[in-house]
């Protein structure tokens, strides 16, 4: 029992520490923001059902992203389609750049994003609201808005560009 | 060289806001295996900042797990750890504390939920697991789970809005901006729906569909595709992937896919007949049971149904009886009738194997395809190896009833 606490323990640890890249990983195969933290939190839990079974002389990050690759095969099922994602080899090379992938606390950087959405256009703001809030794809909101799929991807582009800068500034004003 | 480099890296924040097709995937593969200059933090970069933007507008719901270096999170983690050793090791009930999550808004309360007995009921939220009872109160952002064998069922905090689970159901409830959310993972829900306020229908949301509601009763079943049965009131049913939205008035049912309405009406019958084979006293109950060679036999006429039926349940509600408060064991149900040699011919149409409680109500499963239409025998009978199981009959507490969607005339 007490070996099996340990390994509990000593698991999670590494979870804690390697789950910027397991949710840099998962959310680079579903995109989908709220499957992303589903399956993040079943991997938690496999990981604590399961811990009895890891061997300890491998390194954990490959066994969980096993269990995170299950899941996300799991999540295409459920959806019926085809997955159409950068291949899982292709994600795992990327791993490094996503050490602190939605780890931090609210940081300064999400509250500039914020104040900085605030300031958009009412029209774009409701695109924006509709793809992120209401979790909706370019086909929906172009029905939604009645208008055409391109003129949203275009637009959500413009945006994000827009906002990285805007982003930007106003962290650099902080530091001044 | 420098137009190919902005064109990958184009590609790889494209990849988060569209489809691409396949062979723009396979070039942002390659390009990410075969390390291009700059394609990696490219793409890496574009899936940060899009996951802030969702989690900029969902910062709110309080739905993020923060795995902070803290001696804080990892006690809760521990604890979790703890409570999960012990439901997947002892398999008896977790007892985990009974915990609100700081800061999230309090949706709902439970008013009816049956267990089984080493089950539970349990809520996720914010990496945190809870066992619901009656009177919990459900929180934005829980996640319920309903295992097999039991149900639950919870009000509404700010109207009379009431939600029933069946077993085998999964759902997410969140409160945003104060319109209710359900997003109906797996399983099934029937939903009594109070006026909603102006601009704030109530949406209950499946991997495939949308059902958008301002005052209403219906049924909505996720599998591999969505079911929404409407039995009063109007609900508007949008399609997640193509352009389609329907208006279901009440009486009708449409499935995602097919996206066809469908009238219907919800019959219920009872037995004309029932008896347990080898046991002629205790008429209140129908018996099961291997080891006592008892089988339980029902008829049901189904003669008078003229329409075409979409979906059919057996109900059979579990009765204590003697000491007997809990059994487990596999039982078939088969549909029994004579062949052209006049022999007896079994056909296995449903099952269930796990356990039974007093009070729970066994639902079967069946293919309308199964039912004749005319007089229908069904025996019920236990597998090899398990406890008794005792159901009430039409002389106990609830007969056992036959459950059935029928199409209307009209279709």
């Amino acid at each position: 029992m007490n070996n099996n606490t340990e390994q509990h323990e000593m698991l999670l640890r590494q979870f804690y520490i390697e789950q910027g890249k397991l949710r840099g990983y998962i959310f680079s195969s579903t995109r989908d923001y709220h499957a992303t933290e589903d399956i993040l939190q079943e991997v938690s839990i496999a990981i604590v059902k399961d811990a009895a079974t890891f061997d300890t002389s491998r390194p954990p990050l490959p066994w969980f992203m096993g269990i995170a690759r299950n899941q996300i095969y799991r999540f295409y099922r459920k959806k019926a389609r085809d997955a159409n994602n950068v291949s899982f080899e292709a994600i795992g090379d990327c791993l490094p750049y996503f050490e602190t992938f939605g780890t931090e606390p609210a940081s300064s950087n999400e509250l500039a994003l914020k104040r900085c959405m605030s300031r958009l256009p009412g029209r774009q703001k409701k695109v924006m609201e509709l793809r992120y809030m209401d979790d909706m794809n370019c086909s929906q909101i172009a029905h939604a808005l009645g208008r055409s799929v391109q003129s949203i991807y275009s637009l959500l582009k413009r945006m994000k560009i827009e906002l990285r800068k805007c982003v930007e500034y106003q962290l650099a004003g902080e530091q001044l | 060289m420098k137009k190919k480099v902005d064109h990958l890296q184009e590609l790889a924040s494209e990849y988060y806001i569209r489809e691409l097709s396949k062979e723009e995937v396979k070039r942002l593969d390659e390009a990410i295996r075969a390390d291009e200059p700059g394609i990696r933090e490219a793409f890496t970069s574009a899936a940060k900042q899009e996951w802030a933007m969702h989690h900029v507008h969902h910062m709110d719901d309080h739905r993020i797990i923060h795995f902070e270096p803290s001696r804080k999170r990892m006690t809760r983690l521990r604890a979790i750890a703890a409570g999960i050793t012990l439901l997947f090791s002892a398999g008896s009930l977790f007892l985990l504390h009974q915990y609100r999550a700081p800061h999230s808004i309090s949706v709902a309360s439970v008013s009816e939920c049956y267990t089984l007995m080493g089950e539970a009921v349990t809520a996720v939220n914010n990496g945190r697991i809870r066992k619901i009872k009656k009177g919990s109160v459900l929180h934005s952002s829980d996640r319920l789970v309903v295992p097999r064998g039991c149900r639950l069922s919870f009000n509404y905090l700010n109207d009379d809005t009431k939600i029933q689970l069946a077993d085998r159901t999964e759902i997410k409830v969140a409160d945003r901006h104060g319109a209710k959310h359900i997003r109906l993972l797996n399983g099934k829900l029937t939903a009594n729906v109070d006026k909603q306020p102006e601009g704030k229908p109530l949406r209950v949301i499946t991997h495939d569909a949308e059902a958008v509601v301002l005052g209403t009763s219906f049924e909505m079943f996720s599998g591999e595709k969505t079911r929404l049965a409407v039995t009063s009131g109007r609900v508007r049913f949008d399609s997640a992937s193509e352009r389609l939205s329907h208006e279901v008035p009440a009486g009708s049912m449409i499935d995602s896919g097919s996206w066809n309405r469908r009238t219907f009406e919800i019959k219920t019958l009872t037995p004309i007949k029932e008896a347990t084979a080898n046991l002629k006293d205790r008429l209140q109950h129908i018996g099961v049971d291997s080891a006592r060679n008892y089988v339980g036999l029902l008829r049901f006429d189904l003669s008078s149904l003229q329409n075409r039926i979409y979906e059919a349940y057996l109900a059979l509600r579990v009765s204590k009886t003697g000491s007997d408060h809990q059994s487990e064991g596999k039982v078939t149900l088969y549909r029994i009738e004579d062949d052209e040699n006049g022999k007896i011919k079994r056909t296995a149409i449903s099952h269930y194997e796990g356990r039974v409680c007093t009070g729970m109500d066994l639902v079967f499963d069946i293919a309308p395809q199964d039912l004749t239409g005319g007089v229908d025998s069904l025996l019920i009978e236990m597998d090899g190896e398990g406890n008794e199981f005792w159901f009430s009959s039409s002389k106990g507490e609830r007969p056992p009833q036959l459950l059935l969607k029928t199409a209307t005339r009209q279709n």
